[in-house]
């Protein structure tokens, strides 16, 4: 359009514009129409290109959008996985705000989809549990224990922690327990029976895998042997109570597990006795049996040894000699509590060193010292609770046997008062006189069965006295020591002794008294009689106890009368009696002095028994305190002999390192000294031996130098030649072949060292060689050619130069003279140097060149003249200077050579 | 003198330049005849030729007389260097 305003320019060649010029013309394009039309035609164009679309959209356009929705989606979703994958944050956005995203990204991100779990892996890893488990096991019993010891000393650590609370309330209970009441000892023993009841159950289960005792007997004792064994460990300090408890606890279990009850009783003493002698012995064996396993279990508790389970049975299966002892001594000493005694009477390290096996001797030793003591322990408190169960068993026969005794002296006591009281004929008393004999009968009878309840106990109490007494006999005798509580314990049985006899003896005193009154009794019952049957045969229808009615005067004078002749006789009689008492009184207070002095007797005696007895006691305490004393110091002392034992090994085995030592570091410096001249001798030969060889190398050294120097010398003169007649091989064309030769013929000044010749000749070689090098003759051959075309080229020309002309007509004859190639210049003929033009000489020195002799071609070259001589002049000093350092080389070489010759002679 | 001329490439460098010379005097007269053809003699072609001539003709004789003359130097000017460069 724009074209259309434009201004026709005035050349216009077509027609219809501007004025018509000559020239054939075209009817003028009318541009602006035509470029109408075409926009025209285009936008018409482009109008249905756009318009077609609308028209095509009925036809699959909803399959179209369907794929470019999906498509759109999933350029989406794909563009933003692929962004996640880049920027975490992005990826955090999106698991954030998109449900499922985290789901979709871990698994397109995190290396795909994952296999599906067959459940085999866990199998590999459970077979692995599995062998580290065993392995675990393995290490766990290090004994060849069965678990048996393992689940014991788990259980023994629960009861440890469970009785550790009741230490508290056991050890006051303890505290305050002296064995001669039995109300405190039965007040201590129901708070026993707290804890064994808790315990009962895991120690029953865990003693009667080995045993076939009954369950509630092994629980109680045991459990009452960790009871104090827990008490053991926290109540160090209160040794003695602690001491005291197993003892007592023992006791009560041990009369709880003997439910038989006494069997009744003989009356005879001797009997008695043996039988109470037997009894202990019987009950000490039952006791045994009953209590071996729960002192197997203790001693478990206590120390933990091993201890096979068939060794807890008494059939004495032994599994090895170790055990085989031990279960000896098993078997011969109940050792309940003993072990927990002796954990905390001893120190603790005593009990740890027991603990370990007893493989090494000392502690062995140790081991079998502390057996020792345990059984010594265990005997000891074993016949302390037997004596302290006896002694109780005493203690409730004697005292009811001194209640019986007591009663019966009350009753007859009472008898005589009612005798009394009913022989008086005074009857104003609250009963009537038939009451009151009935009264005595009834006392009477009274009497006699407390009478007979007091023999009876008497006699069980005298029969338990002396079971006791044997018991303790025994007690003493088995044990190496005696000990403050069978001391005690006699001390008791002592006293219970004494109040009993003493209880007899009022009892037969109240008999002696009943006794008199009885005899006053049959007495004046006899007296009676006599004066009734008096009365009777003087009046024999009167009867004394009814009056009735009244008598005549001459029964009452009869009776007065006969009354009176009684009174008199009776007066005699007393006057008799009052006289016979006397005598009868000294010889009744002679009798009694003597029953009396017996009495006294007896009871100094006693008393004098008594005392002895409490003397003896006395003394046993002292010698049990003393010997206890001394033992802990001897102990002592072992121990500082022990450690002086040990040190002094210390010393002696430091003193004896030293000395080895000492000796051996001068055994060794000996023998390295030795060693050492050996080597310094042969060390010498060999320098010796050395030092003639380098004499002789040397003698050869100065030959072999000048070998070696006329060697180099050779050498650097060959490749002094060489390189002067190869040149640098490197180069690329003739023209570089030049090498200085100032390093080789240097090398060869050094190889030559002072000779003079050799310095001469080395000065023979032109500097300009040195420095620039030399061409070596292929590269002179190669360069004669051109020197060749151009001398031919100027032949004509003289030394004055030449015109141009002259130059072209030389060009021109040396392109008519045929280079008729190499001439060869006759054998032996002489050549007149005046008939010697340019192509002759250089022909003849081309020839010669092939032939390889620098020098004549050099000497032909020499005789140009004029121009060609000046072009030529370079290429003749180039082969001049090639030639003297040539001459120079092979002079070189050849002396080089001589004097190498020389030398090998 | 940097790099030394051969004595048989001397008269290919003394025809090297005697040609290059001649050129250029031809084409320096050519450039003159241009100059006087266009400028002086509306435009005629003889001053073109003349010059040329000229310029040959001088080359010519340059030529000549250095191969005339070969021992004649030719020299260079050297430019002046200060004290501190040498």
């Amino acid at each position: 359009m724009w074209r259309a305003s434009r201004r026709v320019p005035s050349r216009i060649k077509c027609l219809g514009q501007g004025r018509p010029t000559s020239r054939a013309q075209q009817p003028c394009r009318n541009y602006a129409e035509e470029g109408a039309d075409k926009s025209a035609k285009a936008a018409q164009a482009r109008l249905q290109a756009v318009g077609s679309l609308p028209t095509e959209t009925s036809s699959g356009g909803v399959g179209r959008t369907i794929l470019t929705a999906t498509l759109a989606v999933g350029a989406g979703v794909g563009g933003l996985t692929v962004y996640a994958k880049t920027s975490p944050e992005f990826r955090k956005t999106l698991e954030g705000n998109i449900p499922y995203a985290r789901e979709y990204l871990g698994a397109v991100l995190d290396r795909g989809p994952k296999m599906p779990d067959l459940g085999l892996g866990g199998v590999v890893d459970k077979a692995k549990d599995m062998v580290g488990m065993g392995k675990k096991k393995e290490e766990q019993l290090g004994s060849f224990l069965p678990k048996l010891s393992k689940s014991k000393a788990d259980e023994e650590e629960k009861q440890r922690k469970a009785a550790a609370d009741t230490a508290a309330q056991a050890v006051p209970a303890a505290a305050d327990h002296r064995p001669l009441p039995v109300e405190e000892s039965e007040v201590a023993t129901p708070t026993d029976d707290k804890p064994r009841e808790i315990l009962a159950e895991p120690i029953a289960f865990a003693v009667s895998v080995g045993t076939d005792e009954p369950m509630p007997v092994a629980a109680k004792e045991p459990s009452a042997a960790h009871k104090e064994s827990a008490t053991k460990r926290p109540a160090k300090e209160k040794k003695p109570v602690g001491v005291e408890k197993p003892e007592e606890t023992a006791a009560a279990a041990i009369a709880a597990s003997m439910d038989e009850p006494l069997p009744p009783e003989s009356k005879s003493e001797p009997k008695a006795k043996k039988k109470a002698e037997d009894k202990p012995a019987t009950k000490k064996k039952a006791l045994k049996e009953k209590a071996e396993d729960t002192a197997a279990a203790a001693v478990a508790a206590g120390m933990d040894l091993p201890i096979p389970a068939k060794a807890m049975t008494t059939s004495g299966e032994a599994v090895t000699d170790k055990h085989v002892s031990r279960e000896e001594k098993l078997v011969e000493t109940p050792e309940d509590t003993a072990a927990a005694a002796v954990a905390a009477a001893l120190d603790q390290p005593f009990a740890t060193e027991a603990r370990e096996t007893p493989m090494r001797t000392p502690e062995e030793v140790q081991a079998k010292l502390l057996e020792k003591e345990i059984d010594d322990l265990a005997d000891r408190a074993a016949t302390l609770a037997i004596i302290q169960h006896e002694l109780q068993d005493l203690k409730r026969t004697a005292t009811s046997a001194i209640h019986a005794q007591e009663e019966a002296a009350h009753a007859t006591k009472m008898h005589s008062e009612q005798i009394k009281h009913a022989m008086d004929e005074d009857t104003s008393g609250p009963l009537g006189k038939e009451e009151q004999w009935q009264a005595v009968t009834g006392a009477k009878e009274a009497q006699v069965d407390a009478l007979k309840q007091a023999e009876a106990t008497a006699a069980a109490a005298r029969e338990n006295l002396e079971k006791v007494r044997a018991v303790i006999k025994q007690g003493k005798s088995s044990l190496s020591e005696p000990d403050q509580e069978i001391l005690s314990a006699e001390e008791e049985l002592g006293k219970l002794a004494y109040e009993l006899e003493t209880a007899v003896g009022k009892v037969s005193k109240a008999q002696a008294d009943a006794q008199v009154m009885q005899e006053y009794q049959a007495l004046v019952e006899q007296g009676r009689k006599q004066f009734k049957k008096e009365l009777e045969s003087i009046m024999p229808d009167v009867k004394l106890g009814g009056w009735r009615g009244k008598l005549s005067e001459d029964e009452l004078n009869s009776l007065i009368a006969h009354a009176h002749r009684r009174i008199e006789q009776l007066q005699s009689q007393l006057a008799e009696q009052q006289l016979l008492e006397k005598s009868r009184m000294d010889d009744a207070l002679a009798r009694q002095r003597t029953e009396d002095e017996k009495e006294t007797l007896a009871l100094l005696s006693r008393e004098l028994e008594r005392q002895k007895r409490e003397l003896a006691l006395a003394q046993d305490l002292r010698i049990a305190q003393a010997r206890d004393q001394y033992e802990a110091e001897m102990r002592t002392q072992l121990r500082r002999q022990a450690g002086a034992h040990s040190e002094h090994l210390q010393d002696v085995l430091r003193v004896q390192e030293q000395e080895l030592s000492s000796k051996h570091q001068a055994e060794m410096h000996d023998a390295l000294m030795d060693e050492r001249d050996r080597y310094q001798v042969k060390l010498n030969e060999a320098m010796a031996r050395l030092r003639g060889v380098e004499a002789a190398i040397e003698g050869r050294a100065d030959i072999e130098r000048e070998a070696r120097k006329a060697q180099e010398l050779l050498i650097a003169c060959e490749t002094l030649k060489r390189l002067i007649n190869t040149g640098n091989e490197e180069a690329a064309s003739w023209e570089e072949r030049r090498i200085p030769l100032s390093r080789e013929v240097n090398t060869v000044k050094e190889a030559a060292g002072d000779s003079k010749f050799f310095q001469t000749l080395l000065g023979s070689v032109p500097q300009q060689a040195m420095e620039a090098g030399v061409f070596p003759e292929d590269s002179l051959r190669q360069r004669f050619l051109r020197v060749k075309r151009v001398c031919r080229r100027v032949a004509m020309i003289d030394e004055t130069g030449g015109t141009l002309f002259q130059f072209f007509v030389s060009y021109l004859q040396s392109l008519l003279l045929v280079d008729a190639g190499r001439r060869s210049l006759p054998p032996g003929k002489e050549v007149d140097p005046k008939k010697l033009d340019t192509f002759t000489l250089l022909s003849y020195a081309e020839h010669s060149l092939e032939n390889g002799d620098l020098e004549q071609a050099a000497r032909f070259m020499n005789q140009l003249k004029g121009e060609p001589r000046k072009v030529a002049s370079d290429w003749l000093e180039e082969a001049r200077l090639t030639l003297e350092a040539r001459q120079a080389a092979q002079a070189l070489a050849a002396a080089a050579a001589a004097v190498g010759l020389g030398n090998l002679v | 003198m940097a790099a030394e001329v051969r004595s048989e490439d001397e008269l290919g460098k003394k025809w090297d330049r005697c040609l290059a010379d001649t050129i250029v005097k031809m084409g320096g007269g050519l450039a003159v005849g241009v100059v006087f053809s266009v400028f002086l003699f509306k435009r005629r072609p003889w001053p073109v030729a003349f010059g040329t001539g000229v310029g040959l003709g001088m080359g010519y004789s340059n030529c000549q007389h250095d191969f005339r003359n070969p021992n004649l130097l030719h020299g260079t000017f050297v430019k002046k260097i200060e004290k501190g460069e040498k």
